[in-house]
């Protein structure tokens, strides 16, 4: 008796099938145990949970450090097909539904302006909210001081934490987002 | 702590199994079995072997039927997963023919009540008619009860007994460890913690107070002190 295998197409086993494969066998999952599972790198891993996240499809249970031991559970299993992430187009297409997700992220730099809501403040106090990685913080900060968006104080002033406070331009900040809202500044082309 | 995949003497064992098992003729039965007491590692090592060998990994329910695991097979191997039961089951013979692939059943206990023991046969039939290795993993017990079944069992051709963590895996773990665990630490897991997952949950506690306190090297009166045991600091 001939079935036609309709829809049959093999699926290629790619690093990120495979990681696929592991979170909807165990949707409670540990980013440790992915990484160790499968051999995929921590920031490709974190780059597609990243997505995942921001197209609904899992969400963090703790996040903490080491962020190793971050867990997340997925909410949305539509498929054995593992959603693929056009980084040019932003969006999410996923074979099982046939479908695209737009998926927008909040640049960086837009991320750290949002927590600046006073003057003066310290780095770490903006840095616990964002929980953006040491890199992107160093790269964004150096840029915001390039912009005079913030300055250091002279003399240093620490707050009771003992961090370094800073001065915030919150007018300039609030031009610079109404700025990039208009598309009059590429935030891309700026850095 | 790094995260890496340890091979333990377990996944050693299983791992040799499978590929014995693959390496078999056609025509020879390719079923194999492992089983043991809870927490020795059986399912991250499946996880891990299913990853390697890209192989359908199943992890076996109470609420399982034939149709329902018919579907289950359908999903992941790719293939159209309507109609009845029949016609699914020509589809996923007819694909493992195609693209032959492992199949792994986890918790397998959850069939071998008699009411269950038709989803069993119909692993059995795949098996037989695409000479596809089977492999099922489940509870001390799951050895004992299968033996009844006999032309089950007749095909079973690899057993894969999971032992107690040995000293040398634990010692391969802690070396993952950002801090260097001393021997007497690692004798003292070994006599009271006989699984990883445990050992993971006091490593990271430890790494924790190792960093806060500037500690490298932990010995016993560090590891008592830091209270990494019971979760809390004394």
């Amino acid at each position: 008796m001939a079935t036609g295998n309709k829809n049959s197409t093999i699926i290629p086993q790619t690093l990120r099938q495979k990681v696929w494969n592991y979170i909807r066998r165990n949707r409670n999952f540990v980013i440790g145990n992915v990484m160790a599972i499968t051999g995929i790198k921590y920031g490709n891993l974190r780059d597609m949970l990243k997505t995942y996240e921001l197209a609904g499809y899992i969400e963090a249970i703790s996040k903490s450090k080491p962020l190793t031991s971050n867990r997340y559970t997925l909410i949305k299993c539509t498929g054995v097909r593992v959603p693929i992430h056009d980084k040019r187009k932003e969006l999410l297409y996923d074979p099982n539904l046939d479908i695209e997700v737009e998926i927008k992220r909040t640049p960086s730099i837009l991320k750290i302006l949002s927590f600046m809501d006073k003057s003066p403040i310290s780095k770490e106090e903006i840095n616990k909210s964002t929980m953006l990685a040491h890199a992107t913080n160093v790269k964004c900060y150096a840029k915001l001081k390039e912009l005079n968006m913030i300055t250091r104080i002279s003399p240093i002033q620490k707050n009771s934490n003992g961090h370094v406070l800073f001065n915030v331009d919150l007018t300039e900040i609030e031009e610079f987002k109404k700025k990039v809202a208009n598309r009059e500044i590429d935030i891309k082309a700026i850095f | 702590m790094r995260e890496e995949f340890i091979v333990t003497k377990n996944y050693s064992q299983l791992y040799e199994a499978i590929q014995s098992l693959k390496n078999l003729p056609r025509t020879a039965p390719k079923m194999g079995l492992g089983y043991g007491h809870f927490g020795l590692g059986k399912t991250f090592a499946l996880e891990k072997l299913a990853a390697q060998e890209n192989a359908i990994l199943l992890r076996a329910a109470q609420t399982w039927s034939k149709t329902s695991v018919l579907t289950e097979l359908c999903e992941e191997l790719g293939v159209d997963t309507t109609g009845h039961s029949p016609v699914k089951y020509r589809r996923v013979l007819e694909s493992l023919i195609a693209g032959p692939k492992i199949i792994i059943v986890d918790e397998i206990d959850a069939l071998l009540r008699s009411t269950k023991f038709e989803v069993l046969e119909m692993f059995r039939d795949f098996h037989d008619e695409t000479g596809i290795v089977l492999f099922f993993t489940g509870m001390e017990e799951a050895n004992r009860k299968l033996k009844k079944h006999k032309h089950f069992y007749s095909r079973i051709v690899e057993f894969v007994e999971f032992h107690i963590i040995h000293k040398i895996d634990i010692e391969a773990f802690c070396s993952l460890s950002d801090v260097h665990i001393e021997n007497e630490v690692i004798d003292y897991f070994h006599k009271k913690f006989p699984n990883l997952r445990q050992i993971k949950v006091m490593l990271l506690r430890l790494e924790r107070y190792c960093e806060t306190n500037d500690i490298d090297i932990v010995d016993m009166k560090t590891f008592k002190m830091s209270g990494a045991e019971y979760g809390d600091r004394k």
